[in-house]
């Protein structure tokens, strides 16, 4: 046991020194992404597909959420640099891996089959916990820049503006408001409410 | 008003201290102008504008507030002190001033914080008391609708009640209610310049939640100080002239204060008369523009003969600690925290260690919109579950400490740098003395052992000492013209006709946020005004 223990050992800091190493090499201060900062209108079937994303950050999403959704990635492309070229290449991933799974377009896909060509196309992004230099570099050597460029402005994107809206709010904390409590009864906050 | 008319008064800045002052005056007669270096919002304005700052913040991913300066040109600053001075995150130049993006804590100072040098032999005693004024405390919480309950302790007496009742403390703040009555610490509500109730034409909070987190409120239930400039417009004895920067203040032969040049946004420069001055445009720009107004009577700056204008820059100093509790506290559903302990605010041994204000916070821990983004990876329902076992376990408390005024803590101009006008820039000389940091330290032990009474595993301490956004100090008040700017009444020793307001003319910082004694102070300026120009 006290072998095996310390061919453990020696293997995993072995493994992490090597990290450091590769990390220190590579010197590596986030993956960058270098898109063309052209801005611009997004078409309306890759705003389809990317704001089809919402249904698996937040299952039963109503529709009018949905396109409030679709106006905001629409002004950020219109008014920040990168976020055409980024969202354009996260809809051509998503259909690039659905035509090879499922010989379909992404949105024409089941939610299952949405959520798994999102976990292919994801990766573990706590391997190395607590270390984000070594998250880093190993993302930038084994994660290929398409995939990426989908988690930074596509699911990373949505996600944080699904949950920002009172939509997201009302489904994850029960509460009716982003942030807030309904109007109706202002001081209600002093009690305790559902969650979940 | 005609043109070549010369107005009795012209106030220099449209925060709380400008605005009680013009609308006090002008209810009484005077012809008022204000001057304002930033823009109006107009009420009607207000929702809209939050909406599009909560649309833009999606679009970015950031949290931006509001109010934000929209001309940094203007507002460029330098530091050279040992601390990193980050004025512009702490100030705004609007309409209502920095009470537009104010917590809306309306609290008083206690007897003793005007006597620290009396009572302990640090700092130095204002040339007056609390009793002379308490009436004015009074008045100003009428004024902006304070509500609040006289349930603290440690505060000092009081002649007149609050004019709303106080907000019920929320969810979490009941939490910590036990565990801190078990170590002995009481806690009680927080008097807010917030309307429980429908109020003065205001409605009461709909917990928009915003005030804090955006620092707005859409509805103007929380006071913000445009709104005593509307209710000086309504009197018809004033003016209001926004995007408006004065550069500086002239003189005439005698030392009279005659007019002042004001630059609109687009650089062109006008000249406002007026028989009286105030000026009231916060602690920073208030010693700027005296340190810029040189002439031949004041070559080193209006009204600083003392050599003191700029000089005792003091903030409130803070520190926070947090951590992870298996109890949900349901935060983020109002945007203010309602239970506060005011109980180490004046310590026996205060000449060693300083005051300290802990509050609980009613909004810990992230957001859902940050747990989806940090999530590993989680799709479909698993992330709703994921935030929502996530979300609200986190608990905190807030603890801000007094700093005592030091003559090397200073505002002063950078000659270097110059400002969108092409006026030397304010620089913030800022450093922080044992005192704060041993009181600091006691802050963190006492937010330590609050939150280990309520079950916090692993505490998270802030990193560095941060500051509060009260600016104080740069034109104390004093009996003595050799050792003070301004007299107790706020006129300028050395100019006839200059007054100063605001929180620029305090001798020591307190504990606790200056604006409710600010207010008290204005009130009490715009009546000797009144009775000694106006008579």
């Amino acid at each position: 046991m006290k072998r095996r223990r310390f061919l453990y050992l020696s293997a995993g800091s072995a493994a992490t020194l090597g990290g450091l190493a590769v990390a220190k090499f590579i010197d590596v201060r986030g993956p960058l992404l270098r898109l063309p900062l052209t801005m611009g209108a997004l078409n309306k079937q890759d705003t389809r597909t990317l704001s089809s994303l919402c249904e698996i950050l937040l299952p039963d999403i109503d529709n009018q959420s949905v396109q409030f959704v679709e106006t905001v990635i629409k002004a950020q492309c219109l008014q920040r640099p990168g976020y055409l070229q980024g969202l354009l290449l996260s809809s051509n991933l998503l259909n690039g891996y659905s035509a090879k799974h499922n010989n379909q377009l992404f949105i024409s896909l089941s939610l299952d089959n949405k959520i798994n060509i999102v976990k292919d196309i994801l990766w573990d992004r706590k391997l190395f916990l607590g270390s984000t230099r070594l998250n880093h570099a190993y993302e930038k050597l084994l994660i290929s820049k398409a995939r990426r460029i989908f988690y930074k402005y596509a699911y990373r994107n949505l996600a944080t503006i699904v949950y920002d809206i009172p939509i997201g709010w009302k489904r994850s904390v029960n509460y009716n408001q982003s942030p807030g409590y309904p109007a109706p009864d202002p001081f209600g906050y002093e009690n305790s409410i559902n969650i979940g | 008003m005609s043109k070549d008319h010369i107005p009795d008064i012209c106030v220099i800045g449209s925060g709380i201290a400008g605005a009680l002052a013009a609308y006090k005056l002008a209810a009484q007669g005077s012809q008022v102008v204000i001057l304002e270096a930033g823009r109006y919002v107009k009420p009607a304005e207000r929702m809209s504008y939050l909406r599009e700052i909560q649309f833009n913040n999606l679009v970015n991913n950031k949290h931006t507030k509001a109010w934000r300066s929209d001309f940094r040109e203007r507002d460029i600053f330098t530091n050279s002190g040992s601390v990193e001075y980050q004025l512009n995150s702490f100030r705004t130049k609007v309409v209502g001033g920095c009470t537009q993006h104010w917590g809306g804590v309306a609290v008083r100072y206690t007897e003793s914080d005007f006597t620290l040098r009396s009572n302990w032999g640090i700092g130095d005693d204002w040339p007056i008391k609390y009793s002379d004024l308490e009436p004015y405390y009074g008045i100003a919480e009428w004024e902006i609708g304070v509500s609040g309950n006289d349930d603290n302790p440690f505060s000092s007496w009081r002649s007149t009640p609050f004019p709303m009742p106080a907000f019920p403390y929320s969810f979490t703040d009941k939490f910590f209610m036990g565990p801190c009555a078990k170590l002995g610490i009481k806690l009680h509500t927080v008097p807010y310049a917030r309307n429980t109730k429908f109020r003065a034409n205001r409605p009461s909070c709909q917990a928009f939640g915003t005030c804090s987190s955006l620092r707005i409120c859409p509805i103007r239930a929380q006071y913000s100080g445009d709104i005593h400039v509307e209710k000086a417009l309504a009197t018809n004895n004033v003016t209001l002239k926004s995007n408006s920067s004065v550069l500086h203040i002239n003189t005439d032969e005698r030392g009279n204060v005659i007019s002042v040049t004001f630059a609109d946004k687009n650089g062109n420069q006008h000249e406002q008369k007026a028989k009286v001055f105030i000026l009231a445009a916060h602690a920073v720009e208030s010693a700027r523009l005296l340190l810029m107004s040189t002439s031949s009577h004041y070559p080193n700056g209006l009204a600083n003969n003392s050599g003191l204008v700029g000089k005792y820059f003091m903030e409130h100093l803070h520190t926070w600690a947090r951590g992870k509790i298996s109890e949900q506290l349901y935060p983020y559903r109002i945007g203010f925290h309602t239970a506060e302990s005011h109980q180490f605010t004046n310590p026996d041994n205060r000449d060693d260690i300083g005051g300290i204000k802990i509050s609980i916070q009613s909004n810990a821990g992230q957001k859902p919109s940050n747990l989806a983004k940090n999530n590993p990876g989680i799709l479909g329902s698993g992330l709703s579950n994921y935030i929502r076992d996530n979300f609200g376990h986190t608990a905190s408390v807030f603890a801000q400490v007094e700093q005592l005024p030091d003559i090397n803590n200073y505002v002063g101009l950078d000659d270097k740098i110059k400002d969108a006008f092409g006026m030397p820039a304010p620089c913030i000389n800022m450093n922080i003395g044992e005192y704060e940091r041993n009181t600091i330290n006691k802050g963190k032990a006492v937010i330590s052992s609050i939150l280990e009474a309520v079950g916090v595993r692993d505490i998270e301490y802030k990193s560095e000492i941060g500051f509060d956004a009260h600016h104080m100090g740069t034109c104390r008040m004093g009996n003595d013209p050799e050792k003070s700017v301004v007299d107790a009444n706020l006129k300028a020793h050395d100019v006839n006709n200059l007054y100063i307001l605001g929180s620029s003319t305090f001798v020591t910082g307190g504990v606790t946020h200056p604006t409710l004694t600010i207010a008290a102070l204005s009130l009490r300026a715009a009546e000797h005004i009144a009775k000694k120009n106006m008579a």
